[in-house]
C-alpha cells in the first residue's frame, strides 16, 4: 500500500507544491461518493452499499426482532449488536464494534423497542482509508432502509493534519502519514458531535478546533449526497405504491 | 428473451453491480408534490402551531422531527410519518400468519416477523370439539398434539402488551393450523389493509392475507375441519393443476414485492393473467428481464 519514495529526498510527500494531495484532490475535498440502498433479492430488513473513493463497504441491518431470553443485557430498551468485518485487518473489529454500537445506540430510539434486538453488520469490500467513517455512513443508510426510528442520521468523516494542513477524507496512503488523525461523526441535521476519536496527542486546542470544523464541513458534504439518495429511494417507493392516493 | 440468466449471488460484489445498474435507470422528481411529502429520518417537518405529534415523529425544542423515512401524513392536527419500509407493527384485530417456534407451559410462541415473538395462550384457542371449559393440566400436556414447533398458524391479534408483546387468539373457526398450501413472505407494508383477509381468488385458490406480510395459498379452503381437530385429519392432497396455479400466484406476488407495489387480490391477478397471456410458464416468471417486461405490460394495462 505504501508507495515508498513518492517524494524526493527520502521523505514521503503528501501535499505537492501546488497544494494538491497525492490523488490530485484539494485538502478540503472529499473523494467521490456513491451509495445504493436496498440491494434486490435480499431477505434482510435493511441494507446499504457505500463507496467513498476506493473504500467500499456494505452494511446490513436485521431487526428489531425478538431477543432470546439468554441474552438479557439491557432490560429497558433494545439490544444493539454490531459486527464489523474486514478480512485484511481482523483486529480493527474489536476497536470499531463498541464505538459503532455506542454511537448508534445514542441516535436510535431504543426505548421504543423493549425486549428486542437489532443486529448490524458491516462488511468491508475494499479498504482505502476512512473505514470507520464509511461504515458509519453505510449503517445510517441501512438503518433508514430498515425503518428503524432514529433521532437523526449520522455522517462521519476523517480529518488528518499533514504538514500543518487540514486534510479531509484520508485515503489509505495518507492514513500512514504520521500526523494526528481525527474521526468525527455528527448528527446531520442538528450538527451535534456523536463521535470524536483522535489518534495522537494534539499540540494545541486551536488545532483541534480547526480539525473539528473542517470535519463538520466534510460531514455536511457527505450528508448532502447520502440524503439525496435516501430521499430518492423514498420517493421511488412512494410513487410505485401510489401512496398519495391511498 | 430468456437468454439472460439470473446470476446466483454468491458474494457482495455481484449484488452491488446489479444494484448499481438498477437504481440509476429510474428518474425521480424531487420537486413534485410527492417529493415534498417524503422525508428522511432527522428532517424537520413544517407544522402549524397547535399540532399533535403522531407516529414516526419526535419533538425537539418545539420542532417536529421525522424519525423514520417515509411520507408525511396529516389528519387535521395530527402529523405523523408513515414509514414505507419497516417491520410489521401489530394492531388489534389484525389477521396474522405465524410459525410456531416454541411450545412452553401453557402457551405457544410464534414468529410473526414483528419486533417481538407473538404469544398464543392455550386458553386463547378453541379446544377440539369446541368444548367450553377450564384448561386442565392434561390439556397442557397435550399441547403438542394440537400445534407443535414449525407448524403454521393463522390467528388474530387479541391484545398488545405494554412492553410491545403480542397476544394472539384463534377463537374462531377460520383460524388455526394451516396445511397443504404455500407460504409467501413479502414486506408487510405492501399488503393492502382491507376488510376481507380470507379470499377466494378468481383462479380458484384460497388466499389468506396476513397483515404481517405472510400470505398463505392453498387449493382447499383452510380450516374447515377444525371442529374435528387433531393433526390426524387428512387434508386432501393438492392436485397438480392446483400446484401450478399456486406457483404462478406465488411468483406474481414475489414480483409485486420486488417492485414494491401494493399487494391485494386485484394486483396479484393482474400479474397472474398477464403472465398467462404472455405464455410464460411458472418457473420463467422470476427471471430478471422477464420480470421487468411483465411489470411493464401490467402497467400498460392501466390498472395501476
Amino acid at each position: 500500500m505504501k508507495r515508498k519514495g513518492y517524494g524526493r529526498g527520502g521523505r514521503n510527500e503528501y501535499i505537492s507544491l501546488d497544494g494538491l494531495r497525492v490523488d490530485g484532490r484539494r485538502p478540503e475535498e472529499v473523494r467521490h461518493i456513491a451509495c445504493r440502498i436496498g440491494t434486490p433479492g435480499n431477505s434482510v430488513d435493511g441494507n446499504a452499499y457505500f463507496e467513498q473513493g476506493n473504500t467500499r463497504v456494505l452494511a446490513t441491518v436485521v431487526g428489531p426482532r425478538d431477543r432470546k431470553s439468554s441474552t438479557h443485557r439491557n432490560e429497558e430498551g433494545m439490544d444493539l449488536k454490531c459486527n464489523y468485518s474486514n478480512r485484511q485487518d481482523r483486529r480493527s473489529a474489536r476497536e470499531f464494534e463498541p464505538l459503532l454500537e455506542n454511537m448508534f445506540r445514542s441516535v436510535i430510539l431504543v426505548d421504543q423497542y423493549p425486549k428486542s434486538r437489532l443486529d448490524i453488520s458491516v462488511e468491508v469490500i475494499q479498504a482505502d482509508g476512512s473505514l470507520l467513517c464509511a461504515a458509519v455512513n453505510a449503517i445510517s443508510l441501512a438503518l433508514l432502509h430498515a425503518g428503524v426510528p432514529m433521532k437523526d442520521m449520522i455522517c462521519a468523516a476523517t480529518v488528518g493534519m499533514i504538514d500543518g494542513m487540514c486534510v479531509i477524507d484520508l485515503n489509505g496512503y495518507e492514513s500512514s502519514a504520521d500526523g494526528p488523525v481525527l474521526q468525527i461523526g455528527v448528527l446531520a441535521q442538528t450538527g451535534s458531535i456523536s463521535l470524536l476519536d483522535i489518534s495522537t496527542r494534539l499540540s494545541s486546542t486551536s488545532q483541534l478546533q480547526e480539525m473539528v470544523s473542517a470535519g463538520t464541513e466534510g460531514c455536511k458534504g457527505i450528508y448532502a449526497v447520502v440524503r439525496s439518495e435516501a430521499h430518492d429511494l423514498i420517493i421511488r417507493l412512494a410513487s410505485s405504491r401510489g401512496v398519495l392516493g391511498a | 428473451m430468456n437468454e439472460m440468466v439470473d446470476v446466483e449471488v454468491d458474494d457482495h460484489c455481484t449484488v452491488v453491480v446489479r444494484a448499481a445498474t438498477r437504481s440509476r435507470t429510474e428518474d425521480v422528481d424531487r420537486s413534485s408534490e410527492l417529493g415534498q411529502m417524503c422525508v428522511v429520518a432527522g428532517d424537520q417537518i413544517h407544522v402549524e402551531p397547535g399540532f399533535v405529534r403522531g407516529r414516526g415523529t419526535l419533538t425537539e425544542s418545539g420542532l417536529l422531527i421525522a424519525t423514520v423515512g417515509g411520507v408525511v401524513d396529516r389528519v387535521n392536527k395530527l402529523v405523523s410519518v408513515r414509514p414505507l419500509v419497516s417491520r410489521y407493527t401489530p394492531e388489534i384485530g389484525d389477521v396474522v400468519i405465524g410459525r410456531v417456534v416454541e411450545v412452553s407451559q401453557n402457551r405457544w410462541k410464534l414468529d410473526v416477523d414483528a419486533r417481538q415473538e407473538a404469544v398464543l395462550m392455550l386458553s386463547a384457542m378453541n379446544l377440539p370439539g369446541g368444548a367450553q371449559r377450564r384448561r386442565t393440566y392434561e390439556d397442557e400436556l397435550n399441547m403438542r398434539s394440537l400445534i407443535k414447533e414449525e407448524d403454521l398458524i393463522s390467528a388474530e391479534v387479541q391484545e398488545l402488551k405494554q412492553d410491545g408483546g403480542i397476544a394472539l387468539h384463534t377463537r374462531s373457526m377460520k383460524y388455526g393450523r394451516l396445511s397443504e398450501g404455500q407460504l409467501v413472505r413479502v414486506k408487510s407494508a405492501l399488503i393492502k389493509r382491507q376488510k376481507k383477509r380470507f379470499q377466494m381468488l378468481p383462479c380458484e385458490i384460497h388466499a389468506i392475507f396476513g397483515n404481517n406480510g405472510y400470505i398463505w395459498l392453498s387449493e382447499e379452503e383452510p380450516r374447515k375441519e377444525l371442529e374435528e381437530q387433531g393433526r390426524n385429519t387428512e387434508t386432501p392432497k393438492t392436485s397438480l393443476d392446483g400446484r401450478r396455479r399456486i406457483s404462478r400466484l406465488r411468483n406474481s406476488i414475489l414480483i409485486l414485492n420486488e417492485m414494491s407495489m401494493t399487494i391485494h387480490a386485484q394486483t396479484i391477478m393482474d400479474v397472474y393473467i398477464t403472465s398467462e397471456q404472455a405464455g410464460l410458464r411458472e418457473f420463467e416468471m422470476l427471471r430478471q428481464n422477464v420480470r421487468e417486461q411483465l411489470i411493464e405490460r401490467v402497467r400498460n394495462r392501466g390498472n395501476f
